[in-house]
């Protein structure tokens, strides 16, 4: 059930976009989370679909696979579409039923912010598919640093994440573990109404709690027993490498953000 | 109620990059009233294939055949709850999906899923949590103010509670100590014997396959190589060998004595009768 989630995992790969410095990619997506607001009518947005689509394939990921990893976010995308369609007016009435209508601009607008987000969650799922949590928290300690003259804890606050983020498939292993233990019991998470469903997940997450409480104490006594007391003195093992192909990567993305920003209507 | 593997094929994340087949053709059998052992080294397949066994896995392929159950691809959610029912499955470290206020009523949890009335359910929770020595005044503590064996035991009366026909075990004795150990392993002997069940042991310990189960059906990289009387299988040595399993203690004994010039009558089962035969031996070369 959990097996095919897709958000937060990490594909080891050879493409191009795998060997990225993780700091040009993090960049990339920040500049390409602006140029999608750039579209404003269908040849744009055709563009950036054609955009996604080819740094996927750069990435050497299939979209099958992506579509499949990333069904749970279509609930999303559809209740984003669902809200448009009935609560934006505007245009041509196509239906008038007693209760709602739904007019052109509904489709047109619902059509178009649906492919924003899905393009947005896309190109992040690329970003965290090809880079490994490590170097991706590398790269947010590295671009933070000068929030440091704020007296912002950057170090510590990467630390955070890259713990968080190394214990997501831990965890989601346990979750795993503890549903096939409390199913064998009999319960049933898959049938049965919305309630008893709900009253299901608490022998799941009690258990759950317990063992992460447990493991998070563990985790800061092992930390402790190697003398770690914060940033101080603390050298970095993995180097990042800044390359021309780094800035040319940056550069691709502005250009085709100025060219988006031209042909805008 | 037997159980029956029919040409099972297990393939996990089917259709994605880390597509990986988990078990390759199974066709294998559990009769009622057996110990079975199931060995293989890591990766080789084990935990997937018990995990088919009631349901908690489908088959990707095949079919799995439980009395009159029948488990398939795509087999209703309301047939696999009674698979469950009948094959009880105590996990690697049981005591980590205790969650209730109280020991009765963790017990109680699977027999109420299954059914039972709230009476009958802990009529049948309190007789096998004193089975397995939990004392009364126990029975309203918080499982979580228990020790770590007590609280292992609570779990395992859990699954024993549901009263399954066949029971599966998933490294039962993972983490205790030496005494709890044999205490845990004499007890799954006791309850196989008592009530005539079908207990499956899953577990890296060679030992314990030796000494405790009758039949043993061996696993490499998701094929079944060796199915057979646990005697036969746990004392060829060059089969263990290829496979990376290693040899048990007390066969290992038998061999090393023999190269010695000692040669008992059989391979011994457990230390008991290893003595008893090493008498025999030295009666028989008294001079």
């Amino acid at each position: 059930m959990l097996s095919k989630m897709l958000l937060g995992r990490y594909i080891p790969g050879s493409s191009v976009i795998h060997h990225l410095d993780p700091r040009a990619k993090i960049v990339c997506v920040v500049l390409f989370m602006i140029i999608v607001f750039f579209a404003n009518h269908w040849t744009g947005y055709l563009l950036l679909i054609l955009f996604v689509v080819s740094i996927t394939k750069m990435a050497g990921l299939s979209l099958i696979f992506l579509f499949n990893g990333l069904k749970l976010i279509l609930i999303l995308l559809v209740f984003t579409f669902m809200m448009h369609l009935f609560f934006t007016k505007g245009g041509i009435v196509l239906i008038d039923a007693t209760l709602f209508t739904i007019e052109s601009a509904g489709v047109v607008q619902g059509v178009y912010i649906t492919i924003r987000l899905a393009m947005l969650i896309l190109i992040t799922t690329v970003l965290t598919l090809t880079t490994s949590s490590v170097s991706l928290t590398d790269a947010i300690e590295r671009l933070c640093r000068p929030l440091k003259t704020l007296r912002l804890p950057v170090h510590e606050i990467a630390m955070m994440m890259s713990i968080s983020l190394r214990f997501i498939p831990t965890l989601m292993d346990e979750t795993e573990k503890i549903i096939k233990a409390q199913s064998a019991r009999g319960s049933t998470f898959m049938t049965g109404s919305l309630k008893s469903r709900m009253n299901a997940l608490t022998p799941v997450f009690i258990p759950l709690f317990i063992s992460a409480f447990k493991r998070a104490e563990e985790l800061a006594v092992a930390m402790e027993v190697r003398g770690y007391q914060g940033e101080a003195g603390r050298t970095s093992y993995r180097v990042l490498d800044w390359q021309y192909k780094d800035t040319l990567a940056i550069i691709t993305v502005i250009i085709f953000g100025v060219f988006l920003f031209m042909i805008r209507q | 109620m037997n159980i029956q593997l029919e040409n099972l094929v297990s393939i996990y994340h089917e259709n994605t990059p880390f597509e990986h087949l988990a078990l390759n053709n199974i066709s294998a059998e559990f009769k009622e009233n057996t110990y079975y052992g199931i060995i293989g080294h890591t990766g080789s397949g084990k935990s997937t294939l018990i995990q088919n066994l009631n349901g908690l896995l489908l088959p990707s392929y095949g079919r799995v055949r439980i009395g009159d159950i029948t488990l398939k691809r795509k087999t209703k959610q309301r047939t696999i709850h009674r698979a469950k029912q009948r094959v009880g499955m105590v996990f690697q470290f049981p005591e980590h999906q205790l969650f209730e206020e109280t020991v009765i009523k963790d017990v109680m949890f699977g027999p109420k899923n299954m059914g039972m009335s709230d009476e009958e359910a802990r009529e049948k929770s309190a007789y096998y949590l004193k089975l397995l020595n939990i004392q009364e005044s126990l029975f309203e503590k918080a499982p979580f103010d228990l020790s770590g064996g007590q609280m292992r035991k609570v779990a395992i009366a859990g699954i024993l509670a549901m009263e399954p026909k066949m029971l599966i075990l998933d490294e039962p004795t993972a983490g205790l100590d030496p005494l709890s150990h044999i205490e845990t392993m004499q007890l799954f002997q006791k309850i196989q014997q008592d009530m005539g069940m079908t207990v499956i042991l899953v577990t890296h310990d060679m030992n314990d396959v030796y000494e405790y189960t009758e039949e043993v059906k061996l696993l490499n990289k998701g094929n079944m190589i060796r199915q057979g009387k646990t005697e036969a299988l746990l004392t060829n040595k060059v089969l263990l060998e290829q496979y990376n399993l290693e040899v048990p203690d007390i066969v290992r004994l038998t061999f090393d004595l023999e190269r010695k010039g000692i040669q008992l009558a059989k391979t011994p089962r457990d230390r008991t009768e290893f003595i008893k035969l090493y008498r025999e031996w030295r009666d028989a070369h008294a001079e």
